[in-house]
């Protein structure tokens, strides 16, 4: 995970952006496109759609940051309400649920490594997890994708998704529980044993 | 559940997202090592199955452009603020506006509704639908505070839309309703005199009322210029009634015609008795007239 700007760092800017200041509001997109792109793809599935709907988050955020207010609740989590709401919504437009990922992901990871030995494993890991994912319920998806996907801290996923905090840990306790159940054999682990002497 | 290996799995968590290493973490808790050490490394698999997605640069482009257009809009939109002169085009006046304005609409619709109803009330006679309509504007309107002269003038008006109530009764045939409403019509003139200070009762034991000394001769003579019209009008209308009853109605006994003629009558003397009593030739009014139903009926 990059590393998060401060709380205080964020605040200045989003005052600024509030201000109108359009480096401010670049600003915040540079900081958090990419780990929104993260969240809508493991929750959408589908590389094209979550480019899309990133790309809606933005502007969804442009229209509605002169409401937000810094009242003990964090933007970051401000920001990922209204990414679950445009993922929601396009739900509810397709009328469907998400499904798995697979070759958008992989294509994704593909375009930006060279080492085809590690994108096979990273694709095998990343179409076995978010394959998993869809076997959680709504709230501990919800949950462990802030949490591994998003990087938000428990704080933040527990004003997120409106409830307190220990809740949440119990929540991403339970779905990691689940995961790991889901995702046995070891062989689908693999590649995080493959990594662990990395971290 | 075990609160303290949620934390502890929380807590390793926290340290997989840094950067430490799942061995690290099992260090940390070598009482639950075992059982997180699967957990942690699900957990890393999802971190890094997550860090692996990355944004097609050129799709992320492609949105900062998106994005950047429309803060721009959004800047413009801001600068081009509606001038003072103007301020209907503005979106915040609009917001504020709308709910206001869509409440005047309906009150004026209703006031509208209201009064189109009060308009169609206002020709209805007793056993009709909207007389109640008619009534009930009549007792509110005679609640409103106003000078003694304006009370009267309105008990005059109002005696003068009985009189006529009587008549299109009587042109109906509804003779027994004309009679009620011949009663509340002398009720009205009574109520004309006790504004305009003037006792007409033909009771001699019934107390006068205080007269009112707010009313100059004037306004007095007005009023009975006023009354005097009235009753003219009432007895032309109540003729023409009763010739009309006449032509078309044959079926009235001779007993009804009778009755009728004779609370006509009455009503007549109710503006009889008023105009008589305010025209009298003393300097102060008398305090009773005392009209013998007896020297009325000789002088018909």
């Amino acid at each position: 995970m990059e590393n998060r700007p401060a709380d205080r760092q964020v605040e200045h800017i989003v005052k600024q952006a509030q201000a109108g200041e359009q480096a401010a509001f670049a600003e915040l997109y540079e900081m958090y496109y990419d780990p929104i792109y993260r969240y809508v793809s493991f929750k959408c599935g589908n590389r094209i759609e979550a480019e899309d709907l990133s790309g809606e988050v933005f502007l969804k955020m442009i229209e509605s940051i002169h409401t937000f207010k810094f009242r003990g609740f964090p933007f970051t989590s401000w920001l990922y309400r209204i990414a679950h709401n445009v993922v929601v919504d396009n739900f509810r437009r397709k009328g469907r649920r998400p499904t798995v990922p697979l070759d958008d992901a992989i294509n994704a990871a593909s375009d930006a490594h060279s080492d085809l030995e590690r994108i096979a494993e990273v694709s095998l890991t990343m179409r076995e997890v978010v394959s998993a994912m869809d076997r959680l319920t709504d709230l501990q998806r919800e949950v462990v994708t802030l949490r591994f996907a998003a990087g938000l801290s428990i704080a933040e996923t527990a004003k997120a998704v409106g409830r307190k905090e220990n809740a949440v840990k119990a929540l991403q306790h339970a779905g990691i529980r689940k995961l790991r159940d889901i995702l046995t054999p070891p062989s689908c682990i693999r590649p995080a044993a493959a990594t662990e002497s990395k971290l | 559940m075990n609160g303290e290996f949620v934390e502890a799995l929380n807590d390793c968590v926290e340290r997989l997202t840094r950067g430490e290493s799942i061995q690290d973490c099992l260090n940390r808790y070598p009482m639950y090592a075992d059982e997180l050490r699967p957990l942690l490394e699900v957990s890393v698999s999802t971190i890094r199955a997550a860090e692996e997605l990355q944004p097609d640069p050129s799709a992320k482009q492609r949105n900062f452009q998106r994005f950047s257009h429309a803060i721009s809009e959004a800047a413009r939109r801001k600068q081009e603020r509606t001038p003072w002169w103007q301020p209907w085009k503005s979106r915040r006046f609009v917001t504020l506006a709308r709910p206001v304005l869509v409440g005047f609409m309906a009150i004026a619709i209703m006031l509208t509704g209201m009064g189109a109803t009060t308009a169609a009330a206002s020709n209805s006679v007793p056993g009709e639908p909207l007389y109640w309509v008619k009534i009930t504007r009549e007792n509110v309107e005679s609640r409103l505070p106003r000078s003694d002269e304006s009370r009267a003038n309105y008990e005059a008006k109002l005696a003068q839309v009985r009189g006529d109530e009587v008549n299109e009764l009587i042109q109906r045939g509804e003779l027994t309703r004309a009679n009620s409403v011949m009663v509340r019509m002398t009720v009205h003139l009574k109520r004309c005199a006790k504004h305009a200070g003037i006792t007409v009762t033909v009771n001699p034991v019934e107390m006068p009322f205080k007269p009112n000394p707010s009313m100059s001769s004037d306004e007095a003579n007005r009023l009975m210029e006023r009354l005097e019209n009235d009753r003219r009008v009432f007895k032309m209308k109540a003729e023409r009634a009763q010739r009309q009853l006449t032509r078309e109605q044959r079926q009235f006994t001779r007993e009804q015609r009778d009755h009728m003629a004779r609370f006509l009558r009455e009503a007549d003397l109710g503006y009889r008795l008023f105009i008589d009593a305010a025209r009298s030739d003393s300097p102060v009014r008398r305090p009773f007239i005392i009209v013998p139903v007896q020297s009325y009926e000789t002088g018909r």
